[in-house]
């Protein structure tokens, strides 16, 4: 597949986000204005109209692109299953952070996901060299930010083991 | 005039204050280094602590904090290519490529530096036309803030790399961004469809993190599966511990003197700030380059840049924090704190006042730079280490280090879910090849935009003539088509070349190549 065909497709995925947006503006913002000034729902609007107008251009430009124009031109990374895998694992397992860490807390949530992602996403081996990492760096994290820099680290609330 | 310059170095240079310095410079620049602790959160931090210190000593401590947080944040930028702070996110621009090349110690000794460089230069300035230059900052109405803001925003089509529709899109989708939670203006909630945590939006550092480090991670993750360790390695044999030669640095002089210049005046009017000035610094140094198409690849300029311009904000914002009391920005309102609870009064009589305190933070402000320059350059050879440990271990842990800035910024865990949510719709926008930093410039400019925008047409009653009859903001509308023009004209070159040369090749290799 070349960009052309993925930017097409692209342009229209905008074309219509834009138009979603716009609905979404219209209708959950209050239309009132401040003395001639513009009120809270115009600049939202004017953002997704000109989204609307970028996409449609990014469609327009792909069609009257010839595909010869740029024979050079490298064409994109086809996506394959595994990147699709990793990538939401990844993400899926940023987002389980977040939910452990407002659930356990940082001190239990932090060896927990730093487990999963050596041993899960990426496949490591050696159960010994996987607890060590996890717990020097929930440690070194605690010690770091939470003695050192005095910073807030999440507390459980189910578990807490940081206490007040 | 000599008298109080004696006063002040007897004062400056007395072991509270110069402690004073050293402590807020290393608590700086810890917290600039580390992406989600701001310095304006150090400040904050460190303002309790100056309380009991003697006026001279806890205005070094705030200095001290001030500086070494505008210049902590290129080290994190360019070893892993996460700005520490928001003023550093055009720095990962080459910088981080620099580093992928083995070169992160000569991008670091770069940083530090023309930082220090553009750091003393708008001190200079400060001292020595801050009257002039305060009377026009303050000619800075929202009319104009808005004309220059946009002029910032234009910087887009530079950030664009290889599509400008595909980086306006990006820059849109950074502003839309911003529009979600409370309206500057009046207060009403926008697109929060009543959840709690979107009143506040979303944070410029939470998604700062997420479209840099998140997308980083994932590549990471995917490289290591796909090759194994072996990459990172390779990698990590090739870091050195060297610095940039004189001749590098000689080279870029000229370079240095038009950024800090910018990054001056940008840091006099208040409302901008470190980001806007880095930026624009970047996109001018690209612009007026002879290697404009190696931007982005990893060279140096890309980095004397924006790390001359941030740094040269510290200057500028003590203009009109000094001369007339107006901080531009948290950080610089913070020091209004300091100074007031320590008893000097910014404003036009600080200078008859207290002319020995004023030239007690100057000097305060060069032992702050000369500090830096000595921590960070003897500190370079042992920060490179970091790349030397195997990248996937160095992704697991940049992970767990987004989760906790991303919750220290508000201690809201919705930061972290918004971190996370981000850093994928990055990472999918990067696939899809469209840039990152021209949502980050989006996020930066977003508000202020809108809100300069509605102000000026609140103080006009809707007449939208106070846009055009500013001079000021006139110079602005123009050097805004004007740099959105330029583009357009190489845009369209690079279209026909590649046209011309398409036809060539199709009537070279026969019709059927055409069709390709």
């Amino acid at each position: 597949m070349r960009w052309t065909v993925v930017d097409r497709w692209v342009g229209l995925t905008f074309m219509a986000l834009a138009l979603i947006w716009c609905w979404l503006v219209e209708t959950t913002i209050s239309a009132d204005r401040m003395e001639g000034a513009p009120g809270p729902r115009a600049f939202p609007l004017l953002l997704g109209e000109i989204l609307f107008v970028l996409g449609g251009a990014m469609v327009v430009l792909s069609l009257i692109r010839p595909a010869a124009a740029a024979p050079d031109e490298p064409r994109p990374e086809p996506l394959l299953r595994d990147e699709v895998a990793l990538v939401g694992g990844g993400i899926a397992l940023l987002l389980l952070y977040a939910f452990l860490m407002d659930k356990i807390g940082f001190l239990l949530a932090t060896p927990i996901v730093v487990v999963l992602a050596l041993r899960v996403v990426l496949g490591l081996r050696g159960w010994l060299r996987i607890a060590v990492v996890a717990a020097s760096l929930t440690i070194g994290c605690d010690l770091v930010f939470g003695v050192l820099l005095q910073a807030n680290l999440p507390q459980g609330t189910w578990i807490s083991l940081q206490g007040d | 005039m000599f008298d109080a310059l004696q006063h002040a170095a007897h004062m400056a240079l007395a072991w509270d204050a110069v402690f004073g310095v050293a402590l807020g410079t290393v608590v700086g620049l810890v917290f600039g280094a580390i992406p989600g602790l701001t310095f304006s959160m150090a400040l904050a931090l460190m303002l309790p602590v100056t309380f009991a210190m003697s006026a001279t000593a806890g205005m070094a401590v705030l200095i001290g904090t001030y500086m070494g947080g505008m210049t902590g944040g290129s080290v994190s930028a360019i070893l892993i290519g996460i700005p520490g702070t928001p003023s550093a996110a055009a720095t990962v621009l080459d910088g981080h490529p620099m580093a992928k090349q083995g070169r992160a110690s000569v991008a670091m000794g770069t940083a530090v530096i023309v930082s220090c460089f553009g750091g003393l230069f708008s001190l200079f300035v400060m001292i020595g036309v801050a009257e002039p230059i305060a009377r026009l900052a303050i000619a800075f109405g929202p009319a104009e803030i808005f004309a220059l803001v946009l002029f910032g925003l234009a910087t887009i089509c530079g950030l664009a790399e290889k599509s400008m529709v595909k980086g306006m899109v990006a820059g849109i989708i950074g502003l839309m961004l911003v529009v979600v939670g409370i309206d500057p203006i009046m207060g009403t909630q926008r697109l929060t469809f009543g959840i709690t945590d979107l009143l506040q939006g979303f944070n410029l550092v939470v998604a700062m993190i997420g479209l840099f480090a998140v997308p980083q991670v994932l590549t990471t993750f995917l490289d290591y599966r796909r090759n194994g360790p072996s990459n990172s390695i390779a990698m990590a044999n090739k870091v050195r511990a060297e610095l940039p030669s004189w001749r590098e640095l000689a080279s870029n002089l000229w370079l240095m003197v038009r950024c800090a210049l910018i990054g001056t005046g940008i840091g006099a009017i208040p409302g901008t700030g470190g980001p806007i000035a880095a930026f624009l610094a970047y996109d001018h140094a690209r612009r007026f380059s002879r290697r404009r198409e190696a931007f982005g690849t990893g060279i140096l300029e890309g980095v004397v840049a924006p790390e001359t311009a941030n740094n040269a904000v510290t200057g500028g914002a003590l203009i009109p924090l000094f001369t007339l009391g107006i901080p531009g920005d948290p950080a610089t309102a913070v020091m209004l704190g300091g100074l007031m609870i320590h008893g000097l009064s910014p404003g036009p009589m600080l200078f008859q006042n207290n002319l020995p305190e004023v030239y007690a933070v100057y000097i305060a402000v060069v032992l702050s730079y000369l500090l830096i320059l000595l921590i960070q350059l003897a500190g370079i050879r042992y920060f490179v280490k970091v790349l030397q440990i195997p990248h996937h271990y160095m992704a697991v842990a940049i992970l767990v280090m987004c989760a906790i800035g991303s919750y220290a910024i508000r201690n809201s865990i919705f930061d972290v879910y918004a971190m996370g949510i981000l850093g994928g719709f990055g990472y999918v926008l990067l696939r899809l090849g469209f840039p990152i930093p021209p949502i980050v410039l989006g996020l930066v400019l977003g508000e202020l935009l809108e809100s300069k925008y509605r102000s000026a047409l609140t103080l006009s009653a809707g007449n939208l003539d106070i846009f055009y009859t500013s001079p000021i903001a006139d110079f602005f509308f123009a050097a805004t088509i004007l740099m959105i023009g330029m583009q357009l004209r190489s845009m369209i070159r690079k279209a026909w070349a590649d046209r011309r040369r398409a036809h060539k090749r199709a009537a070279e290799t026969g019709p059927a190549a055409g069709r390709l």
